[in-house]
């Protein structure tokens, strides 16, 4: 049996080198194709990685092999007997090696003697070519994954962008010079209509260039958002109102609900409710010359306040609005509100020296001063508004941008304002329906024909006013129901 | 006598019989072999074969050589199963007195010609079953038994079917081999009719006894067959069978039935002896191999499948081999 080891431990040995040799093979074939997988996908890797991958991989492959390799004294026995035709002598040597008997010993002998005689030859390693071109599979896959430089990101493999098309740029730019000629026309006050055109012409120098469709949208609805947001910028109604509005005086969110669309038509709305709001407090206060209050409003166990206790609380309440509303103090519309909460102080210091018959009337003309005061900064922002819905609208036609493409526009975000109810308007009183307690006047129920019955006014308005989408509306077209609402209750109290 | 002894004894007389024989008969070098292993195994040979092939000649070659007793029956329609085995007959003796006297019929010889053995009835060749497989003889309730070593090599003459009696399965199970004696080549049938003109008589001497036979049997019998080998060898004999549920395709496609757990025990007796007339000391598949024809061709019945896609028992068994490896 000592031959037989010998010859075991050969095949031991070769088993190894193969084992090696096959693992690492695979190792390096492995690591390359990674490699050479992520330089084609433009990725850089450090040459550590690959040399780990190689070492991992190898060490676990080489594992495997020679579990798979490696011989067991049968297998040499087996070898041993094919390579020498010993027509399974040292297989049955190998059987029968722990068992004695004359024969088995003879045998033993027999096989021995054979395995002596045998040439160094049979312990030749085989499968030396399979050994050489796995190694020469691992070496060019290694070169090869050396040589080959990283790909770019833009590499041809990716599909090519549609183009710019030559007549789409030329209609393209045909129309936004009409529109730039537009703005330049057009009533945007003078310094926000220089950084809206400069927007534009710059759009218009980079189009003239852009030789892909997706480059030209990205170009159209980047500009479409600086425009936007240069006007937002420049505009402070919409921060001013929601400054306004973060209090509990209710006058005070009727301002900020008034001013928050830019609108003669909202603010004026809302205005004329602060406006009622004093006047019910005059006649609820009794220093009017009207003493058309109800009875019911007199039975609130709140105190009543005066128009001059509500126009001092409003200024106050109104100037620390402004101070926290962050909006700079040289700003037109915040110069005038501060004026017009200075107007309201001095409304309520000469209140008292009004005579019972004409506060009415001095209340009304008060408004009407400081509604034209602030009318005035208000509406030329909300013409730049205007100017910057045209231009979005245009950019909108002429690049076919959808909505989807703009949900970042600044001037879509809601302002989220709590607008101050009927109810609430009032000063501490409301006897229900569409109007505030000042404005009720005579019969406020309609016939509701699904209830078959008289309802109140305010009720069915309300209702309706629920049903509006108003997340989704856009400022314009909230601001106008708005107004359109307004108008309908004050048409009740008008009735 | 230490082992290395007898498989020298042993080698020498292989060597001594085949050269004897060579003096009697011409060519039949594997059909010589063959027999010569059927008889260290301890197993009987029925050798077939066209008319004047040798095969009396042979069987009477090598009784000659093995100096053993020989007897040889010829087979015939009319041979009566006490002709074979013998018969008790009454005798009177030196005192006037009538006794029973049993008269050993021709069987009892070491080696049995049994010539012809298909033209004997079934009657008188079932009279060979005991003898063959027990080697002994039983006549009005009295047991015989023969001297060892016993062999029976019968002859039969596949072309002539007249007034034959196909041998029935037990019997032919009996037989450890089945030979199938080619017709000479052109140099052999000269060597043949060159010898003849000199002489007609045998002139093979004795060069082994019974004992020596007995002990190469002896011998042979603890020669190591490794396990894989033994399997190969048990698949071989089950593949011969279309009946079992994981049978070979060859025997469900070709095989009437197969062989039975005999010719298992006779592929690796003879395998041993075949190894150590070739001067190995195990059996090798090569062994397995050469001896499945002569094992197996008599025990399996090839179906008409396989005579009409014009195939042999030996293509048969040919099959079974490259199926089983």
């Amino acid at each position: 049996m000592e031959r037989f080891h010998k010859f075991r431990k050969k095949f031991q040995t070769e088993a190894i080198w193969k084992a090696n040799l096959y693992g690492f093979s695979g190792g390096a074939l492995v690591a390359s194709i990674l490699w050479l997988v992520q330089k084609l996908r433009g990725v850089r890797w450090s040459f550590l990685f690959p040399l780990l991958i190689f070492l991992g991989v190898g060490a676990c492959l080489t594992v495997a092999a020679f579990f798979l390799l490696r011989p067991s004294a049968k297998k040499v026995a087996k070898r041993l007997d094919e390579r020498l035709s010993l027509k399974e002598t040292t297989q049955t040597m190998h059987e029968f090696a722990g068992e004695e008997g004359e024969m088995i010993r003879l045998q033993r002998q027999d096989a021995e003697a054979k395995l002596a005689n045998a040439p160094k030859s049979v312990t030749k390693p085989r499968g030396v070519w399979t050994c050489v071109v796995a190694l020469v599979l691992a070496v060019a896959s290694v070169v090869t994954a050396a040589l080959i430089p990283v790909k770019q990101t833009t590499g041809a493999s990716e599909p090519p962008a549609p183009p710019y098309e030559e007549e789409d740029r030329e209609d393209h730019l045909k129309m936004l010079a009409t529109l730039i000629e537009d703005v330049e026309s057009g009533s945007m006050e003078t310094a926000l209509k220089t950084t809206v055109l400069a927007k534009l012409n710059e759009l218009y120098d980079a189009l003239t260039n852009t030789e892909e469709e997706a480059l030209m949208r990205q170009l159209v609805v980047q500009c479409i958002l600086d425009v936007d947001s240069a006007v937002e910028a420049w505009n402070t109604y919409r921060p001013l109102a929601k400054a306004l509005n973060a209090t509990e005086n209710k006058q005070v969110q009727n301002l900020s609900v008034a001013i928050s669309t830019g609108t003669e038509s909202s603010f004026t709305t809302y205005f004329s409710k602060i406006q009622r709001s004093f006047t019910k407090a005059a006649r609820e206060t009794g220093e009017t010359g009207n003493e058309n209050g109800r009875s019911g409003e007199e039975t609130s166990s709140e105190p009543k306040k005066n128009p001059a206790e509500l126009a001092t609380a409003f200024e106050a309440e109104l100037a620390a609005r402004l101070a926290a509303s962050g909006v700079s103090a040289t700003d037109k519309l915040y110069l005038v509100l501060q004026a017009v909460g200075t107007d309201f102080a001095a409304f309520a210091a000469e209140y008292a020296s009004y005579s019972a018959e004409e506060r009415n009337e001095r209340i009304e003309a008060f408004f009407e001063t400081e509604s034209e005061k602030i009318l005035d900064p208000l509406l030329v922002q909300g013409e730049n508004a205007t100017e910057r819905d045209y231009v979005v609208a245009q950019m909108k036609a002429i690049f076919e941008i959808s909505d989807d493409e703009l949900a970042d526009m600044e001037s879509l975000k809601p302002l989220e304002l709590t607008i101050p109810t009927d109810e609430e308007d009032a000063n501490g009183s409301n006897s229900g329906g569409a109007g505030t307690g000042e404005t009720l006047m005579g019969d406020d129920t309609i016939y509701e024909p699904s209830e078959e019955d008289y309802v109140k006014y305010g009720t069915v308005l309300d209702e309706y006013k629920s049903k509006v989408d108003w997340e989704n509306l856009s400022p314009e077209a909230k601001a106008w129901l708005e107004a359109y609402f307004n108008a309908l209750a004050g048409q009740s109290s008008k009735d | 006598m230490e082992n290395v002894e007898k498989v020298a004894k042993f080698s020498e007389a292989i060597a001594k019989i085949k050269q004897e024989i060579r003096k009697d008969v011409v060519g039949q070098q594997e059909i010589v072999d063959n027999v010569l292993i059927a008889i260290v195994a301890g197993g009987n040979v029925l050798l077939e074969g066209v008319p004047g092939v040798g095969k009396t000649r042979l069987v009477r070659t090598l009784g000659q050589t093995l100096s053993l007793p020989f007897s040889r029956i010829q087979f015939t329609p009319d041979l009566m199963p006490s002709d074979v085995t013998g018969t008790n007959i009454v005798e009177k003796s030196d005192d006037g007195k009538l006794h029973t006297v049993f008269r050993r019929g021709p069987i009892f010889a070491n080696l049995v010609l049994a010539d012809e053995i298909n033209r004997a009835t079934p009657k008188t060749q079932s009279a060979m079953l005991e003898v063959m497989q027990e080697h002994k003889v039983t006549v009005a309730n009295h047991t015989y038994k023969l001297e060892e070593p016993f062999f029976v090599l019968a002859t039969e003459n596949p072309i002539e079917q007249d007034g034959t009696y196909p041998l029935p399965e037990a019997q032919m199970d009996r037989f450890m081999f089945k030979l199938i004696m080619p017709f000479p080549d052109v140099a052999e049938l000269k060597d043949i009719v060159t010898m003849t003109q000199k002489t007609m008589e045998e002139t093979a001497e004795a060069v082994v006894d019974g004992e020596t036979i007995l002990e190469m049997r002896a011998l042979a019998s603890t020669v190591p067959v490794m396990d894989d080998i033994l399997n190969y060898a048990m698949r071989l004999v089950t593949n011969t069978h279309p009946e079992l549920e994981n049978a070979s395709a060859t025997a469900k496609k070709y095989v009437k039935y197969g062989a039975s757990p005999r010719a298992a025990q006779a592929i690796i007796t003879s395998a041993k002896v075949r190894a150590l007339v070739n001067g190995r000391y195990n059996v090798s598949y090569e062994d397995i191999d050469a001896l499945a024809a002569p094992v197996l061709r008599h025990r399996i019945k090839i179906n008409y499948s396989a005579i009409n896609d014009r195939l042999t028992v030996d293509d048969v068994i040919a099959l079974l081999i490259k199926e089983t490896k």
